[in-house]
């Protein structure tokens, strides 16, 4: 049964009280979190001790890299001995879940603490920021109120799964007010175990609560608005070419998927190389061709391997140089993939992901 | 449309069945459309995702897999995995556009030679009123 | 009409003319995209395409040589191709040509003058703006709405292809100066008669290339200062999210698998604890300063300052311009100019057996 504890302080002064805790008893040998770094931006970064945990902002509205991948290069060779607290977003967690179906995380070494997501602001919107007072401003109020913020990347504002699943410990942000005393809900055995020590008071609290309520219609909405954004399907072929057309095949929306699994990428494979006469002879099939070619083929390939796990955490949007609206394409793309197989990535830790399984009598209308 | 118009299909078949029927087919002198190019593939699992949207890209007018009746494939589960896969390649077209009607998954045995027959002329007559893949004429792929 | 319109309508008459006259059968060369939001080469093969190219992008997405590596790296050109493209490009076409990463056999290299580049997102953000701010660069050169990599480079006229196109003080029309004998050939085989660097035209390129120096050098003396020392560099490279977007625009960017994509640099958890108790925290993804300087040690002698990567970084850092500080003193250390000489080894594969003592131990 989950518990809703009041802490004394406001939500990032508790959660750093608690990991500190957590440090000092040993209970964990570091924390994963984001933190300020001695050169003056926000990263995550591995605590080991208390005296640096005082640098962390483990509620900072960004997301520079998404956590799930960090936690892949983190324990991807070997999980760690000792367990490790984390303190990440609900689409992290839910990507977390993901890799660990894909044995490239190990979440039985992890703790996991997410919260209830008011959305992160999109990374240069936030590491550029000339009034960083106003924003986090911004972003207290909307998040008190559970209401839509214009300016969060456009993923969060359109987010299914806003409250974490199967978190040890939900810190509740939406329709709170960040700065006065927080509610943390402890959802697992493991939690009270952990926390054991400290002193918590009960609280009466409902983790559905009228904001969260609100919140999650207006964003079913903008989700919708999101989704219908592009000229897809209906444009079709030329729909595609007018989305896609201005990449620049950097591959940094793959390089920071946490989804994106491969270890050597296919596109960045000698199979995915030809000889010039391949080049020439389409040229010569349609006049003239786009060089280097397979943007198309790059962008719908790589939904062939994501489609089924992208959680639409919005990494991919914010580290385009060309500013296209991936999420729009592969959360809704992923999500009609998904849909199909009835299932939601990072929602149930033991359900397989679709592709690995079958069932004999399935699928009929697909056969011909 | 153009009455003349054949279309190009890419059809991977399964060595273990549809392969085989397509050669029974063949060596029962059945007639045919000659729309097809066949790639054998050891199993209708071994066609990747990649197969399918590259052979669009690059201007095939349809793409077929077969592959042995579902139960009978020779490495016992592999065509229920491909149907997965097949269903998630078609929710992918159809959720960008990319005509979905232009792949199909066929299951053909090894005595099937009418079947594969049938299956080439009807995908062929479908492929014919679709019309030519557009992807073919682009610049900006 | 447009000074744009003007160089692109007489490039296009140029290229027909000689494509015509069998100088070569394909052209690789920019064209706008349908969205008319950015621009990409196209290989055209069929010269009705030709009309729409635009050999003097105002910004350019992928840059000339990534784009030949990626067409000729696995095998060469059955056809013979002209390539149009900027200075740069075109001096990193050479040195890739000599890590034997584009073949350039069967290739006629096209340089145009470079009136410098936009900044690609700023571009994108509001093409139509763009162009108009695009159209002010070509008749004022110099003008600072390019990119900073482009206020300081003063290879902008270089004439580094074969055949070089002449827009400076060339008043409504375009020269085509060759190059080398090939270039000289070609012009010859197709009747064109070879333009040549008039007084004025170089008068205007040493009073520009004098700005830029100074640019330069006001640039250089900036740079010199933040880039002081291991946190001074850290400091530069605090946001970088370690995303390698930089690496991915290079031309120069060599490998074909990163060593930082590779399995060499991830360790076990318990390796990153450790490394993290040492100085109580561990910023991830870790190694960001080993990735920037990695690929300078493999790239710095040939950077050619293109400011690809800058284009391609998402938290906009100044990647070309750090790059390209480090790179010119590395390329002076050998005298190196890269992309210069096509027979000139890259300074690595090669030694003299007394040379750089200053470098040794006098012990
Ligand atoms: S990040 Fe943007 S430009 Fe780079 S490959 Fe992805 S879509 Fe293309
Ligand atoms: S595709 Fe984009 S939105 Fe989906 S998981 Fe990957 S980075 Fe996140
Ligand atoms: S390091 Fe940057 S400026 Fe230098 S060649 Fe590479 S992309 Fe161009
Ligand atoms: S492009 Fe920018 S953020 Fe990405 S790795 Fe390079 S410097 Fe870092
Ligand atoms: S062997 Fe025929 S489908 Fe598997």
């Amino acid at each position: 049964m989950a518990e809703i504890m009041k802490l004394k302080k406001s939500a990032d002064a508790g959660i750093k009280d608690i990991l500190k805790y957590l440090l000092e008893k040993k209970k964990v040998t570091g924390a994963f979190l984001l933190k300020k770094t001695g050169a003056g931006s926000v990263h995550y970064s591995l605590v080991t001790n208390n005296d640096e945990m005082e640098r962390s902002v483990p509620f900072a509205p960004v997301m520079p890299e998404n956590a799930a991948r960090m936690l892949t290069i983190f324990m991807k060779q070997k999980p760690p001995g000792e367990p490790l607290a984390v303190v990440v977003r609900p689409c992290e967690l839910r990507a977390l879940v993901e890799l660990s179906k894909l044995g490239q995380v190990d979440l039985s070494q992890l703790f996991v603490i997410s919260v209830s997501c008011p959305g992160v602001y999109p990374i240069k919107t936030y590491l550029k920021a000339e009034k960083p007072d106003e924003l986090d401003a911004a972003y207290k109020k909307s998040a008190a109120n559970g209401e839509i913020q214009k300016d969060l990347r456009a993923t969060c504002n359109a987010c299914e799964h806003f409250l974490p699943i199967g978190a040890d410990i939900t810190v509740l942000l939406v329709g709170k007010d960040m700065d006065s005393a927080c509610d943390i809900v402890m959802n697992t055995e493991k939690a009270r175990d952990y926390l054991s020590g400290m002193e918590l008071k009960k609280a009466e609290e409902d983790t559905e609560s009228k904001a969260v309520v609100s919140l999650r219609k207006k964003r079913d909405a903008e989700r919708e608005k999101l989704f219908s954004s592009l000229p897809l399907p209906d444009a079709g072929m030329d729909g595609l070419i007018q989305v896609l057309g201005k990449c620049i095949q950097c591959y940094g929306c793959r390089s920071v998927c946490p989804i994106c699994y491969c270890t050597l990428c296919y596109f960045d494979s000698a199979n995915n190389e030809s000889p010039a006469p391949i080049s020439e002879n389409e040229a010569g099939k349609r006049g003239a061709v786009k060089v280097p070619s397979d943007t198309l083929f790059y962008h719908l390939g790589r939904i062939t391997h994501i489609g089924i796990s992208c959680v639409g955490c919005g990494a991919c949007s914010d580290v385009c140089p060309a500013e296209i609206p991936l999420p729009a394409l592969y959360y809704r793309s992923g999500k009609m993939i998904q849909d199909m197989f009835e299932y939601t990535p990072g929602k149930n830790r033991d359900e397989e992901r679709p592709l690995s399984v079958f069932k004999e009598e399935e699928l009929g209308e697909y056969e011909h | 449309m153009n009455e003349e118009f054949t279309p190009k299909i890419v059809g991977f078949l399964c060595n273990w069945c549809s392969y085989a029927g397509a050669d029974l087919a063949g060596v029962s002198r059945l007639q045919m459309p000659p729309s097809l190019r066949t790639i054998r593939v050891m199993c209708s699992s071994r066609v990747d995702p990649l197969f399918i949207i590259k052979a669009l890209l690059y201007g095939a007018d349809g793409v077929l897999i077969a592959g042995c009746h579902p139960g009978d494939c020779h490495y016992m589960k592999g065509n229920y995995y491909a149907r997965r896969r097949f269903a998630m390649v078609k929710s992918l077209l159809e959720a960008t556009g990319f005509e979905p009607e232009r792949v199909q998954l066929s299951w053909v045995s090894a005595s099937e030679g009418i079947r594969f027959k049938e299956t080439i002329e009807e995908f062929t007559n479908k492929l014919r009123k679709l019309g030519r893949n557009k992807a073919a004429k682009k610049v900006f792929v | 009409m447009s000074n744009y319109d003007i160089i692109r309508k007489k490039t296009i008459e140029f290229l027909k003319k000689a494509r015509d006259a069998g100088c070569f059968k394909h052209i690789l060369i920019p064209m706008e995209i349908p969205s008319k939001e950015s621009f990409s080469y196209v290989l055209i093969k069929d010269e009705s395409f030709l009309i729409d190219a635009s050999p003097l992008p105002p910004v350019n997405p992928v840059q000339g040589a990534k784009v030949l590596s990626s067409l000729t790296r696995r095998g060469e050109l059955t056809g013979k191709t002209a390539a149009v493209m900027r200075p740069c490009e075109i001096r990193a076409v050479i040195e890739l040509g000599k890590l034997g990463q584009v073949k350039l056999e069967n290739i006629v290299l096209i340089s145009i003058d470079c009136p410098g580049l936009l900044p690609f997102s700023s571009y994108t953000a509001d093409p139509e703006k763009g162009k108009a701010r695009f159209e002010k660069v070509i008749g004022e050169w110099g003008n600072d709405s390019i990119r900073p990599v482009c206020m300081t480079c003063t290879h902008f006229a270089d004439k580094a292809g074969d055949i070089h196109i002449g827009i400076i003080e060339n008043n409504n029309d375009i020269s085509v100066i060759p190059v080398n004998d090939r270039g000289k050939a070609l012009l010859e085989q197709c009747v064109i008669p070879a333009g040549k660097d008039t007084g004025a035209r170089e008068t205007k390129i040493k009073k520009e290339t004098d700005k830029r120096q100074e640019n330069l050098n006001k640039s250089d003396d900036e740079l010199k200062n933040s880039l002081q020392g291991l946190n001074n560099l850290d400091k530069m490279f605090a946001d970088c999210i370690g995303c390698y977007n930089c690496m991915r625009a290079c031309p120069i960017c060599y490998c074909r698998l990163c060593y930082f994509n590779s399995e060499n640099i991830r360790h076990e958890a318990d390796e990153y604890i450790r490394r993290a108790e040492a100085k109580g925290s561990l910023r991830f993804p870790a190694d960001t300063l080993l990735f920037h300087s990695g690929r300078m040690t493999h790239m710095s002698l040939s950077c050619v300052g293109c400011g690809a990567c800058e284009d391609a970084c998402p938290v906009s850092i100044p990647v070309a311009r750090i790059f390209q500080f480090i790179a010119r003193q590395n390329q002076a250390l050998f005298a190196y100019t890269p992309g210069s000489d096509r027979e000139e080894n890259i300074p690595l594969v090669v030694y003299k057996e007394s040379e750089l003592e200053d470098f040794e131990d006098s012990h």
